[in-house]
Formats: C-alpha cells, sequence, structure tokens
C-alpha cells in the first residue's frame, strides 16, 4: 500500500455523499417493505444488495484514507462517521431480515411509524453529507434528525410498551416484534450517532 | 372429552366427569379460565355462576358461541334454574344429583353443542361452514386462508352487526390483538378482495374505528340479512 502526496479530497467527500443516499434509499426500501407485508412487494434481497453496496462504499473510504497522507477532515472522523453509517444500513437490513425469520403476517402501526421517521433521519443525514464539502447549511439537518430521534425513542417506549398491556397476548408475537421495534431504534440510534460526528467535523473545520 | 371447570368445591362434579373418562381441568378465576380458553379448546365449559362475575355467560356466549355452556349449582331452585336457562346456559346441574346423571347431563350438553358447531351458516349462495370457516359460494368453495376463514365466520355469526377488531382477533388468533396490530385489517382486506374476486354479493363494511360487520351488497349499509342457522 502506497501514500499518496497528491490530495484526494473530493474523493472522500463523493463517498460521503455515495453512503448518505445509499442509507437513504435502503431506508424507503424497508419502509415501503413493511408496508407491504404480507405480499413481498419488496423482497429481502433487495435490501441486502444495498447493504453490500453499503459496505462496498465503507470499504472504498477505509481504502483511500489507508492510501492519502492528507486528508480534508481528521481521519479518526472519516473512520468513525464512514462506520456509523455502515451501521444505518446493516441495521435496516436486520429489522427487515427478521420479518422473513419471524415469518410475520401483519404489519405494526408503530413499525411504520419507526420506518417514516427512519426514511426522515436517513434523509437528513443525506442532506448533512453532500454539504459537508462546503460545511453550509449542515447545522439545520443535524438539528432535525435530533428531534427525529427523540421521536423515535417516543415511538419504541409505546410500541414496547403496546406489548406489554395485556397479559393474553402471544408470547411468540411478543418476542417477534421487541426485536424488530429494537432493530429498527438501532438504526435510527446510527444515524443519530453519525450526526453528532458531523456536528463535531463542522465544529472542528468550520 | 375436555372439560373445563370454573368452579370452587366442585370436587364430587369432577370425580364423576373424571371417572366417566372426561379429562377435566379446574380453574378457579375466571380470568384464568378464559385465558386458557384462548390457547385450548374445550368441547363444555361448566361454570359455578358468581354474583362478583355476572356477565361471564354473556361473555362467553359471545366470544365462544356454539360452545355449550353449563352451569354448576350446589343447591338449586327452580327459579335460579330457568334464569340461568334462559340466560343462554344450556344445561344446569345441581348438588343433588347423582354421578350418573350429573356425566349424563354433561355428555348431553356437548353433544347439543357439536350438533350446534358442525351447522353452516347460509347468507344466500354463500354457505360457511363452522367452526372451520371453509366456504362456498354457488357450491364452488372459496379459496381462503386459514386466517381468512376465521375472520370471515367471525362476521357472519352476527351478520349485520359490528364485530370489533379485538374480538375478531381474539377468536381467530385466539390471543388478545396488540395495540396498533394491523393482523385483521390485512386479513379483512383480502378477504374482500377474493368475494369480490368469486363474484360473492356480500360486502365486509368498515365501522371506522371500532371493526368490520358483513352486508349483503343489495342492502343498505343498516340493513342486516337474514342469516339461517
Amino acid at each position: 500500500m502506497r501514500f499518496s502526496l497528491v490530495p484526494r479530497q473530493n474523493e472522500f467527500y463523493d463517498l460521503f455523499t455515495r453512503a448518505g443516499e445509499n442509507a437513504l434509499d435502503a431506508a424507503r426500501l424497508v419502509e415501503k417493505r413493511f408496508n407491504s407485508i404480507p405480499d413481498e412487494t419488496v423482497e429481502q434481497s433487495a435490501v441486502t444488495d444495498l447493504e453490500h453496496k453499503g459496505d462496498d462504499i465503507t470499504a472504498e473510504l477505509i481504502g483511500l484514507l489507508n492510501t492519502q497522507y492528507i486528508t480534508p477532515i481528521d481521519r479518526e472522523d472519516i473512520y468513525s462517521l464512514a462506520g456509523a453509517i455502515d451501521n444505518v444500513v446493516d441495521y435496516l437490513d436486520d429489522a427487515s431480515e427478521l420479518i422473513d425469520v419471524y415469518h410475520i403476517e401483519s404489519p405494526m402501526e408503530q413499525a411504520i411509524e419507526q420506518c417514516r421517521v427512519l426514511v426522515g433521519s436517513t434523509e437528513h443525514l443525506a442532506n448533512a453529507l453532500h454539504d459537508l464539502r462546503g460545511l453550509r447549511g449542515v447545522s439545520k439537518h443535524l438539528v432535525a434528525l435530533n428531534k427525529l430521534e427523540d421521536e423515535g425513542d417516543a415511538i419504541l417506549r409505546d410500541a414496547i410498551g403496546a406489548l406489554f398491556e395485556n397479559d393474553k397476548v402471544s408470547p411468540r408475537l411478543i418476542i417477534q416484534w421487541k426485536d424488530i421495534f429494537e432493530a429498527l431504534e438501532a438504526a435510527v440510534d446510527s444515524a443519530e450517532t453519525a450526526a453528532h460526528l458531523i456536528g463535531n467535523i463542522v465544529v472542528k473545520n468550520g | 372429552m375436555r372439560i373445563l371447570v370454573l368452579a370452587e368445591d366442585a370436587d364430587r362434579l369432577c370425580s364423576a366427569l373424571g371417572a366417566g373418562g372426561c379429562e377435566v381441568t379446574v380453574k378457579n378465576h375466571s380470568g384464568e379460565a378464559e385465558h386458557l380458553l384462548l390457547c385450548e379448546r374445550f368441547d363444555v365449559i361448566v361454570f359455578h355462576p358468581r354474583s362478583d362475575d355476572p356477565y361471564f355467560l354473556t361473555r362467553m356466549l359471545r366470544d365462544y358461541p356454539g360452545r355449550p355452556l353449563v352451569a354448576w349449582l350446589r343447591s338449586s331452585s327452580s327459579t335460579r334454574v330457568s334464569e340461568l336457562l334462559d340466560a343462554g346456559a344450556d344445561e344446569v346441574l345441581d348438588g343433588t344429583m347423582d354421578d350418573r346423571e350429573l356425566l349424563a347431563r354433561v355428555r348431553n350438553a356437548a353433544r347439543h353443542g357439536r350438533r350446534h358447531a358442525s351447522q353452516a351458516i347460509e347468507l344466500g349462495e354463500l354457505k360457511i361452514f363452522s367452526p372451520s370457516g371453509k366456504a362456498s359460494w354457488h357450491g364452488e368453495p372459496l379459496p381462503l386462508t386459514k386466517r381468512e376463514r376465521g375472520v370471515l365466520l367471525a362476521l357472519a355469526e352476527t351478520v349485520g352487526e359490528t364485530v370489533p377488531r379485538e374480538i375478531i382477533y381474539r377468536k381467530v388468533w385466539g390471543y388478545s390483538m396488540v395495540r396498533g396490530d394491523r393482523s385483521v385489517d390485512v386479513n379483512v382486506k383480502r378477504l374482500r378482495d377474493k368475494l369480490t374476486q368469486a363474484d360473492v354479493d356480500l360486502r365486509i363494511r368498515t365501522t371506522p374505528g371500532v371493526g368490520y360487520r358483513l352486508i349483503a351488497q343489495a342492502a343498505k349499509p343498516d340493513e342486516a340479512p337474514v342469516a339461517i342457522l
């Protein structure tokens, strides 16, 4: 592996933009998949393909990081941000996969609400990553993303509460949906982690 | 024959039924009994009417139509017996009956229930068989899934009346419905599509925020077609 002394700064920003767009595509696909249960309008393989695409972008980012002597933002920030965006797509893939694993017959309104929050969060994340190059207009997306994360927390609490409201609920249903709600919330949390890292980058480089 | 006994101090009744080859499960609280009914099927429900739960019989008639309901009294009077029979009990037993009579009356109630349960609900040319929910239109079987059959049967049992989502869920899935669960809505949608595809002249109408009701297509929303049981 060789270090390059010629900076390829734009490539970092392009890769982050692509990673953000990929996370948004994945969130939209997962939302569509949850909305269409039990029909298989969107197959899990389509979500997994996006997860693989996300892995490839992360690998490209790390690869580029390893070959660059000068980077536009701190090395550790690039590394952490790439990982956080990758986690968003990983958790989305996990939640979506559980539909098949648990043979889910019908959707839950709370999960559909979580998907709405996820699409909103990844939309703001993608926009923030797109604007990272100029560092302008990033903050408004981070604020919006934090608000959505709070909304996501409230939906999760309500969703888990609903599962335990009645002691005559199927234990199988509790196990299935608790896992799915938590996986969807983990994706929202990862988007918030990415937002915090972007916030730090803006403070350091702004 | 599986019998659920909801009564305290019913040792003699239980031993009489057990000696007669019945599998008897005893519960002391109606909550426990109702939970068990969600998970398991019993041929007869024997209960001791309690003043602190006067609606147990009404709930059983609503939630488990066609299931034989037998009241157990330690001592009876003709007023009490007639009250229970009028309220919907299939049989009334009391402590003065000997073991053979107790067993014979429970068996009779079970036979009556089986006859009732195996009847079909006919709504014009739509025939729905209870308890399976298998349905036919003009003699042709409708290709319904197990869940769709259950939903159709739940709606057909009280045709024209709104059946709350929670009741449909409890009857078809056997558990309480979780707030936000769309299982009933999803299956009603699929059932609607299949009824339309087969040109069945019955429609499932939504009562917003409550549940669904089955009505004849030509009838005005408030007019219920007559069900021949």
